[in-house]
């Protein structure tokens, strides 16, 4: 198992952890203590940075000259094509997020301004779940002798 | 101008008018007369097909494999990726714009109308449209390189 599998590997049960844990906390303490602008900027920073984690890691990558190669042209292309698959599965989630309770309540009803931030935080575990699930397809399920 | 240049453009300007007009006339439809299956419908395939546009050109260039005449290239691949994930980020960050401001103008004890919903989609469908022409017709240049359709 080749470096980018073990990260996705990782990310696929830590990042849906820590974004439904690490936003619902701040989801509460905005319900419970009212909104600050510290508390909503720090909510906006975690969905920017989780969401678009991808992008750092290609970055990173870009900016790293190190004379061993632990990325190279296959991982990018990897990389690139499962944030695409990503992009595709979020999507679909949002689409399905707001079309279900737009059908459940009516075009009449309302609904609680809650459910915003949580879609939001749902996206980023939609996301990052297919984004490492298409990593670990596209790598294959057995080791082809790659070395981290 | 070559022909997936001459399709951002295209895109660009028609693609708003395709998706952001039957879009609009959905919700209207809905919010006027109640809500039923066909508009619901209409809008979920018009969404659905408006974000995921984008897959087609590969899907096509990939059935196309065949063909002598080739239109769709590497390069043209290339410039069509990355213009979708620069699309992506912006649309990204127009979802956690538009969540957070109206959550916080309305207050986590407010509650908000549900047509906000299918509207905000409908933002994220312009601003992802609009971003992935631009993206794309700013890669490929603005003036002719000599590439013939």
């Amino acid at each position: 198992m080749n470096r980018s599998q073990e990260h996705a590997l990782v990310w696929l049960f830590l990042m849906p952890l820590s974004a439904a844990i690490g936003g619902g906390l701040l989801v509460g303490l905005v319900y419970v203590e009212g909104p600050s602008l510290r508390r909503t900027l720090i909510f906006s920073l975690f969905a920017v940075w989780t969401g678009l984690f991808w992008l750092w890691v290609l970055l990173q990558q870009k900016m790293r000259r190190k004379n061993k190669v632990t990325f190279d042209e296959r991982d990018e292309i990897i990389h690139k094509k499962a944030a695409l698959a990503g992009y595709v599965g979020v999507w679909l989630y949002f689409v399905t997020a707001c079309v279900v309770p737009w059908w459940l309540v009516g075009p009449k009803g309302t609904v609680s301004a809650n459910i915003l931030p949580i879609i939001l935080i749902g996206g980023i575990i939609a996301f990052s779940i297919v984004q490492s699930l298409a990593i670990l397809i596209q790598y294959g399920r057995s080791d082809k002798g790659e070395k981290s | 101008m070559n022909e997936p240049k001459a399709g951002s453009w295209l895109y660009f300007f028609l693609g708003l008018a395709c998706f952001l007009i039957p879009g609009g006339v959905a919700i209207f439809i809905v919010y006027d007369r109640g809500i039923s299956f066909a508009p619901v419908f209409m809008f979920a395939g018009i969404v659905i097909w408006g974000g995921l546009f984008w897959l087609f050109p590969f899907i096509y260039g990939k059935l196309g494999k065949g063909n002598k005449k080739v239109t769709f290239d590497e390069r043209d691949q290339v410039i069509h990726k990355k213009s979708v994930m620069v699309a992506y980020v912006v649309l990204w960050l127009y979802f956690v714009a538009a969540c957070v401001i109206t959550w916080c103008i309305v207050g986590p004890r407010g509650s908000i109308s549900v047509n906000v919903m299918p509207l905000t989609l409908i933002g994220g469908l312009v601003i992802f449209t609009t971003v992935q022409g631009l993206a794309s017709v700013i890669q490929y240049g603005r003036s002719d390189k000599g590439e013939q359709s």
